[in-house]
């Protein structure tokens, strides 16, 4: 075996030639950043914009039409996925509100409440955009372990057009 | 001659030199590949330490400035055997940081590139075996720093003219 004064004379060279190895590097890296006509800042005085893809909706969601989506009964659930200000301003009848985000996750809050409530069905409507906010929801909310998940096509705006259209029966 | 080793034991095996040659070839080689794109793209580089989320902003230029040229000098030196056991040591500290950082990523669910060999575009999303990836790249290091004591290369002409003197 090694004795503790012979480690010392084979550990004290390496890291004395490590730091040399490591300090001639960071010289010459200043240096050809010197001279470089796309030199970065030394230091950076503000954060980068830096984009992190969005996370993907993993789970599967069927698709509903807003006639189907009529023919609600008290065991399913219905989730609105717009924003909070649209909700306020118009929603459906026993509705609550989750608002899709596309950069965060759902919150676990939010998944133990739709679970919480045991419904036959989850119908989830968003904005009927392309994306539509409430198929990416529904997926999402799949994707976390909940079944029998749906998404109505064309959101809340076409159940809004069908209330008023055919009433709120 | 015969003493030495029996108290080296496993460090005497003559194969060391050949099987690390072997180690130093590959991670020299992996690491000059590592270090291309970064001393081309810094600003693109930045970035991909920037996603880590873990130095403080004002020290990720500075990084991003020094990391490709430490990468590209001790990849040469580990190639050529010129202060081999420095530059293991300095890659094996640089894998293990980089093991951290990747551990602490996968921890906190970011969805990244590891930016370890091509922006963070073009690279492939971290995952375990990014990490079993690097361990691949740290056990040869590691084997280098602790049994190449008389590597192959530039520094066995270095070592010549000292042995003769001391005799």
């Amino acid at each position: 075996m090694y004795s503790w004064r012979k480690i010392q004379e084979l550990i004290y060279p390496t890291l004395r030639d490590a730091l040399i190895i490591l300090a001639l590097c960071a010289v010459l890296a200043c240096f050809v950043n010197l001279v470089r006509p796309d030199s970065l800042d030394w230091f950076a005085v503000c954060d980068y914009d830096i984009l992190v893809p969005c996370p993907e909706p993993i789970g599967e969601a069927t698709a509903m039409s807003v006639e189907d989506a009529r023919r609600l009964t008290s065991d399913d659930l219905l989730i609105d996925a717009r924003l909070s200000d649209e909700f306020s301003r118009w929603h459906a009848p026993d509705s609550i509100n989750i608002v899709f985000d596309y950069l965060t996750p759902i919150p676990d809050e939010a998944i133990r409440k739709i679970a919480a409530m045991r419904a036959h069905r989850i119908i989830v409507a968003g904005d009927g955009q392309d994306p539509d906010s409430g198929e990416q929801l529904a997926k999402e909310i799949s994707g976390r372990g909940i079944k029998n998940v749906h998404f109505i096509v064309g959101g809340m705006a076409h159940i809004k057009f069908a209330n008023e259209n055919h009433g709120d029966d | 001659m015969t003493e030495v080793n029996r108290n080296d034991g496993i460090l005497a095996w003559k194969g060391h030199p050949y099987v690390a040659l072997a180690c130093r070839l590959f991670i020299g080689g992996v690491f000059v590949a590592a270090c291309i794109f970064k001393i081309k793209d810094p600003e693109v580089f930045v970035l991909s330490i920037a996603t880590y989320d873990i130095l403080p902003t004002s020290l990720l230029n500075l990084m991003a400035i020094i990391l490709p040229w430490l990468e590209l000098g001790v990849g040469i030196l580990i190639i050529i055997g010129y202060k081999t056991k420095p530059s293991a040591l300095l890659i094996a500290l640089m894998m293990l940081v980089f093991m951290a950082a990747l551990a602490i990523a996968l921890a906190r669910g970011i969805d990244m590139s590891c930016g370890c060999f091509a922006s963070a575009e073009a690279g492939e999303q971290i995952t375990r075996l990014t990490m079993l990836r690097d361990l691949c790249y740290l056990l040869p290091a590691i084997y280098v720093l602790i049994f190449d004591n008389n590597p192959i290369g530039i520094g066995s002409f270095h070592r010549a003219p000292r042995e003769k003197g001391s005799i």
